[in-house]
């Protein structure tokens, strides 16, 4: 016995070479070996990998290299849920629905039809024109119209090549999917349903709201007048330094009310520039008023007595003559007009001065005029001006 | 060590209930109040003042027994730890008036931070119009900046159990514009020959001439001064001055109003329009027609009749006056035996505001 073992030893050694050769091409799988080639950098790359719940529908794009040269007229791609190994029985996923319809690819531009098998488990693709491939060449195309399984976790698919649509015909004949015969190539391919992230975020509601002279949070004093804050009866002083900055994503907007007195000084007023647009045109006339304009950002909807332009002029044109000597030409020209409605401005929520209709930041001038005649009692006039703003969400 | 582990049990039994309480608070899929608001009056900082607190359910779906007001400064969201604005109070608040789905008042739950409105009875089909509710006596954050509102509402009627629906609002308190000037007492007073408009800038000339003066008739001429003030007291106008004078020659003033008559020594001014002779002028200009109270010396306000005397007053307004200009009128006459010469006076008007 020994002698014969040293005696054949060599032809044991060829044959374990050979064995070593051809085992590339032989596949073991569940027990079976069968001879065949897995095709390459295979991949099926979805569209959708949720459940299927939401009614919708997923793309499967399909890509492979083939692996051996040979005609392909015909692939098929089986999906299972239990393994992607070829002579296995195939069950169709829990809820799946295969797509009958294809977008061309990759060696599938033209002459090729899609149909569906096995209860819309696998699907066809077939070209009875189709001719050879070279080994490593790319196949590609896209089943449309799937639906995935209603179960989340993994599922496969076996890809199958035929070199006619005849041989595919007859493997489909064994609706199990656990034929062994007539493919050229193989290959399976894992693939899996999850659960979608589900991402939650609140945007706040936000306001920002600032009246200034210099900078946001400093304190709004305007002294309206000459050198010394004094007005006088031969021009009015305008002052258009103070601004209002709002910002908000309030999604019906937000408005500004204005409220507060005229100049007052004990018990003498200046009398306010009223409801209607006031004009400044001639000297020594009683008035406080109040216009506004925008400078930059969204541009609101100024209430019509305070926007100044009822006599032709603009409100930004005015200008601050604090300081110096009034001038008329302050006003503009032509001269802006100005208003202040008293009754509304010292009532609860007092007087509407702009709207900004939708979301948004916005930054705007608020131009204060006053103007005396020579029986204005004389004293210190002051008032404090409250901007309100309020945003409706 | 079967009661170790009762006790165990017992505590997962506890923080499982509390996570599922919080989880019910926080992940319930209530729906968000719509139109939410809250207008202030007084948007600067500690104001005590009238909140307008505003929104519209999104469903009558839920019922309706109480609504939370949650203010705070760290954001609207609810669920949330609230940090209680600074210096903020709704505690003391009123509900003055409420519109929409009504029958609400104050619960004693309500915190310096957290309005809590009761109602009487559970409303199960809310309205969907508009809910207004009206607080007094807010005392606003002090500091200025953004605070926010989360508003909660319940189908209880102490605010508890998982809110039906919620929602924020932002608002923000401001410094207010502060507005300062002066009106500096005016006295405009001017005088001369002529003055156009009420206006003393057209004044060019401070000589009046009256002409030769003879024995068969009157010599007539005028001047003008304005005055206007904002004195309290109003201003008063005097003249000052002697007679016509030549060296040692004089025509007599009227020291009486007297009328004009030709061939006698007379020197004499008022302050109206005249027939004997024909000439001079009412005052002009804004005169107040609500306060008609006679402003020109009698002496001198009545027409036909003249007079003067060194330091009368010609003119006595009792309030602030806008421009009026007079027109003084004066007549000369003289004898024929009246010494020839160049006769001149120098007439000085003061005026004096009353302030």
């Amino acid at each position: 016995m020994k002698s014969f073992l040293k005696r054949s030893a060599p032809a044991y050694v060829a044959l374990l070479f050979l064995v070593a050769i051809v085992l590339p091409t032989l596949l073991v799988t569940g027990g079976k070996v069968f001879a065949t080639n897995q095709i390459q950098s295979r991949s099926i790359q979805m569209s959708d990998d949720t459940t299927n719940t939401s009614g919708g529908t997923a793309s499967y794009l399909v890509q492979f290299n083939v692996a051996s040269t040979a005609v392909v007229q015909a692939i098929i791609v089986d999906f299972c849920n239990t393994d992607p190994i070829p002579g296995d029985i195939c069950t169709i996923p829990t809820g799946f629905t295969v797509g009958s319809t294809f977008t061309p690819g990759t060696n599938t531009a033209s002459g090729w039809t899609a149909a569906t098998a096995n209860s819309n488990r696998t699907f066809e693709l077939s070209n009875a024109s189709g001719g050879s491939l070279s080994s490593g060449a790319t196949v590609s195309f896209t089943i449309t119209g799937n639906v995935n399984p209603t179960v989340t976790g993994t599922f496969y698919a076996r890809i199958l090549t035929f070199a006619t649509p005849t041989l595919a015909t007859t493997w489909l004949g064994t609706t199990d999917g656990s034929s062994l015969s007539g493919f050229t190539d193989y290959g399976g391919i894992a693939l899996a349903i999850t659960q979608p992230i589900l991402v939650t975020s609140k945007i706040q509601e936000q306001i920002s709201f600032c009246v200034y002279v210099t900078s946001c949070g400093t304190q709004a004093v305007i002294n309206l007048g000459d050198a010394h804050d004094v007005l006088s009866i031969s021009a009015p002083f305008v002052d258009n330094t103070s601004t209002y900055s709002l910002s908000t994503n309030a999604s019906h907007g937000a408005v500004v009310y204005m409220k507060g007195t005229t100049l007052t000084s004990g018990s003498n007023t200046i009398p306010a520039a009223g409801a209607t647009p006031f004009l400044y045109n001639t000297t020594g006339i009683d008035f406080f008023g109040v216009c506004s304009y925008n400078t930059s950002g969204e541009v609101p909807t100024v209430a019509t007595d305070y926007i100044g332009t009822s006599n032709g002029g603009t409100c930004a044109s005015t200008v601050s003559d604090t300081g110096g000597t009034g001038v008329i030409t302050s006003l503009g020209t032509p001269y802006a007009t100005f208003g202040y409605n008293a009754t509304n401005t010292t009532s609860t929520y007092g007087d509407l001065l702009a709207t900004l209709v939708s979301p948004g930041a916005t930054v705007n001038q608020v131009a204060l005029g006053a103007g005396v005649n020579v029986t204005q009692p004389s004293g210190i006039y002051t008032t404090t001006i409250q901007l309100i703003a309020t945003g409706t969400y | 060590m079967a009661i170790k582990y009762r006790r165990i049990a017992t505590i997962l039994f506890s923080l499982i209930v509390i996570l599922g309480c919080l989880n019910g608070f926080v992940g319930a899929d209530n729906t968000e109040v719509q139109s939410r608001f809250d207008q202030m009056a007084d948007s600067s900082v500690s104001a005590d003042t009238t909140h307008n607190l505003g929104f519209t359910l999104d469903s009558s779906a839920s019922a309706l027994g109480s609504i939370e007001f949650q203010f705070c400064s760290n954001n609207p969201l609810e669920g949330t730890p609230c940090t209680p604005p600074t210096g903020f109070s709704i505690s003391g608040a009123t509900l003055s008036s409420q519109a929409g789905n009504t029958g609400f008042s104050v619960s004693p739950l309500t915190s310096a931070n957290d309005l809590i409105l009761s109602n009487g009875s559970v409303i199960n089909s809310p309205s969907l119009s508009p809910n207004l509710y009206i607080m007094t006596g807010v005392v606003n954050p002090s500091t200025v900046g953004t605070f926010y509102i989360r508003i909660y509402t319940y189908s209880s009627l102490d605010a508890t159990g998982i809110p039906t629906e919620t929602g924020g609002v932002a608002l923000s308190t401001a410094v207010g514009l502060s507005v300062v000037s002066y009106v500096p007492p005016f006295l405009e007073f001017c005088a001369g020959a002529v003055i156009y408009n009420n206006d003393c800038s057209t004044i060019v000339n401070y000589i009046v001439n009256m002409g030769d003066i003879a024995d068969n008739q009157t010599a007539v001429a005028t001047s003008q001064f304005l005055g206007a003030t904002n004195a309290s007291g109003g201003y008063s106008v005097s003249v000052t001055g002697t007679t016509l004078t030549s060296g040692n020659n004089t025509i007599p003033s009227l020291s009486t109003p007297s009328p004009s008559i030709i061939g006698q020594d007379q020197f004499g001014m008022n302050l109206r329009v005249n027939d004997i002779p024909s000439f001079g002028s009412d005052p002009i200009g804004e005169i107040d027609p609500l306060s008609p109270t006679p402003v020109i010396a009698s002496n001198y306000d009545a027409p036909n009749f003249y007079t003067f005397n060194n330091n009368d007053s010609l003119v006595s307004i009792p309030r602030p006056s806008l421009p009026v200009t007079y027109t003084v009128g004066y007549i000369t006459n003289a004898s024929a035996g009246q010494p020839v010469g160049v006769y001149t006076t120098t007439l000085t008007y003061i005026c004096l505001a009353n302030f």
